[in-house]
This record gives structure tokens, sequence and C-alpha cells, in this order.
């Protein structure tokens, strides 16, 4: 006496396929939360309250030049996949800072149908020319609107 | 939800087939009294069916009176690509132990519940170009050489007997409590024999074919 009697022909084709069907995933290259650059926010020593800042970003290797216009509040930074730190150079008219951050660069598959994308974690400041800096959020991601805060 | 139609599927197409099952029960026996020899027909259809996959699983079931010691190993490489070009490859095991429903073992018939013990030791790599974003545009050719891997499954199993010796059936699996080390850079996509690692747990279903060798008489 068997278990089970055996699968007609036609009860087989229409398994497989729906299997094959239903293991396919759906594609959403929008829903990657990773990003490529550090979001940095400026503050006035004195008052803490947000500035408006107009310096020209750029790093101390001279590849990257980042303008930043008069009345901006925040810049966001790209970092460099290929090192663990980096040197920003901020100028202005009056003044000039000096910035280095350091962090892990990852790449990451987030669906095989989109390109890789590249975050970083475990951001830090290791040498700065402003008055004081604080870490926010030491992971570059959509979901965070600041990384680093600058005050000056 | 994306394995819910093939399960009510399976399970419906099983239970709708599996009317016929003996009432017999026999008095439990004490020592191996079988060893199923089988392979992941799934896993082998989809080497076939799927450019840049080839996966292939076999299991060894060992009967021992209402429990299964259960053993798997598989191989898989995985190609990927679309502006980018990743490959993962390595080996896996599964060792675990099953609990057998049915109470005629003689029939070599199995509806069980188990878990396994799960290990991976796999390798990847990612060729890229990123855009420009201020350092002008790099290549990327990073590799993970030395990748392991480990999960415990719950398992599901349901074998019944086709003709003479052949039996097949399904194993619906939930993985969970994955850990990974040896990653660099290269965060790995794909674990061999767990999937991807999109989340940290995993469901998987797999179809096997088998051979039942009977020991007792």
């Amino acid at each position: 006496m068997y278990f089970c009697e055996p699968m007609n022909r036609s009860g087989l084709i229409i398994l497989i396929l729906g299997i094959l069907v239903g293991c396919q995933d759906i594609d959403n290259c929008t829903s990657d939360s990773n990003t490529e650059f550090m979001v940095v926010r400026f503050f006035d020593t004195e008052s803490k309250a947000a500035k408006k800042v107009g310096f020209r970003v750029a790093t101390d290797e001279g590849a990257g030049l980042f303008p930043l216009s008069t009345d901006s509040l925040a810049i966001g930074l790209p970092l460099d996949p290929m090192n663990t730190s980096l040197v920003f150079v901020f100028d202005s008219d009056t003044n000039d800072y000096e910035l280095e951050v350091s962090y892990d660069p990852s790449f990451q598959i987030f669906d095989p149908d989109c390109p890789p994308s590249l975050f970083f974690s475990g951001l830090d400041t290791l040498r700065s020319s402003f008055d004081s800096t604080a870490i926010r959020g030491t992971v570059t991601n959509r979901q965070l609107t600041t990384n680093l805060e600058v005050y000056f | 939800m994306k394995y819910t139609f093939n399960i009510l599927l399976l399970v419906f197409a099983t239970v709708g087939f599996c009317q016929n099952q003996a009432a017999k029960i026999v008095q439990p026996k004490y020592g191996l009294h079988e060893v199923k020899i089988g392979i992941n027909a799934l896993r082998t259809g989809r080497t076939l069916l799927s450019s840049g996959k080839d996966m292939h699983e076999g299991e060894l079931a060992l009967g021992w009176n209402r429990w299964n010691i259960v053993f798997d190993y598989g191989t898989e490489k995985n190609n990927r690509s679309g502006g980018y070009s990743y490959e993962n490859k390595g080996s896996y095991f599964r060792a675990g132990i099953d609990r057998n429903f049915i109470k005629n073992i003689e029939s070599g018939n199995v509806l069980a519940l188990g878990l396994r013990y799960a290990r991976a030791s796999f390798e990847d790599q990612l060729i890229y170009a990123t855009e420009d974003v201020g350092f002008g545009a790099q290549d990327i050719n990073l590799s993970n050489s030395d990748l392991k891997a480990r999960w415990l499954e719950l398992n599901f199993s349901l074998r019944g007997k086709i003709t003479s010796q052949l039996y097949t059936g399904f194993t619906l699996r939930w993985k969970f409590s994955r850990k990974i080390s040896g990653e660099g850079m290269l965060q790995t996509f794909d674990i061999p024999g767990f999937g991807n690692t999109k989340r940290q747990n995993a469901t998987s279903f797999d179809y096997y074919i088998m051979w039942r060798i009977p020991l007792s008489k």
C-alpha cells in the first residue's frame, strides 16, 4: 500500500511553475537606505543655534571640491571608499577650517537587480580646527538627518 | 508571504494524493531500521533552469525507531550581474534529528518535525566601477576568501512512497540564529544553503527524491 499516489503530469507542472513564480523577489532599489556621504550641520558655538554658512569645501587630496552656497545649514560630504580617513578643508572669505574624519567603508548588494550600495560606519572625528564637533550618527543612512554637528 | 502559495499548493496536493495510507500499526522496533539516500530535486532543477546558479544537495536519513537522524551536504555557486559582477561559491552541511509522527515506521513514510544545525564555508567577490562623487570613478575589486556561517533550522518534513523503494516529499525550513564571520569591506549577499542576507531569518522549501534501503526484516 502506497502512502501517496503518483501525481499526474499536469499537477506536477503547475506545482513547479507555482514554485518558480512564487520565489521571485520584487525589485525595489529605492528602499536601499544606504548613502555614500555624511551629513554635516553647522551651529553657532555661543547660542547653539543653527548657522548659515558659505564654505567652499575641498579634500586635502585635492580630488574633490564641493561648493556650498551662503545660506546653507548643512552639507552632504562624500567619503572616499578607498581610504579609511579623510581631511576636509572648509574655506570661507574670512576663515579656513580643517576637519579629519575616520570611517569604515562597506559595499553591500541590497538587491541583486540594483547596483551595489556603498555605506560608511564607525564615523568619528580625528581632528578639527572648529570650536567643537559632535557625532550624531556613526552610519551614513537616509534615515539620519545629521551625522556630524560642527560648532564655530 | 511569497511562499504562501507554494506551501498551500504543496500541502493540498500532498493531502489530496495521500488518502490511501494504510492504518497498519506495528510495534516499535529499536535499532537502525532504514537508510534513505536522496537528492534535492528543486536545487538541481534551479541549476538546470536558471542561469548563474549551480547548486546541488544530497540527503542521508537514518531511521531509528520513530526518530530520523538526517545529514545534508550541498554545494552552491551564484553569479550575479547587472552593472556589476558578484560571485559567491561554497559548501554547507546540515545535521539534525526529526521526530516521525507516522506510527508505521516499516512503511518508510515520514511526517516529521525536526531541528538542524547548519554550517557553510564559502567565498565571494565583487567587481564594480563606482560613479565619480568627487574622487574619480573607482574600480572596486573586493573579495572575502574565508567566510563562515552557521544557523539553526526548524524543519517540517513529509516523505511518501511513490513506488518500490522510491520516496519523494518536501521539507519546509525556518532558518534562524544566523551568524557570519570573515567579512571585510564586502558584505556577503548569499550564504550557501541559507539564502540571501537581506533578512536575518529565512524560509525555504526543498523537494527530495530518495531511495530507501530497509535494514530490518
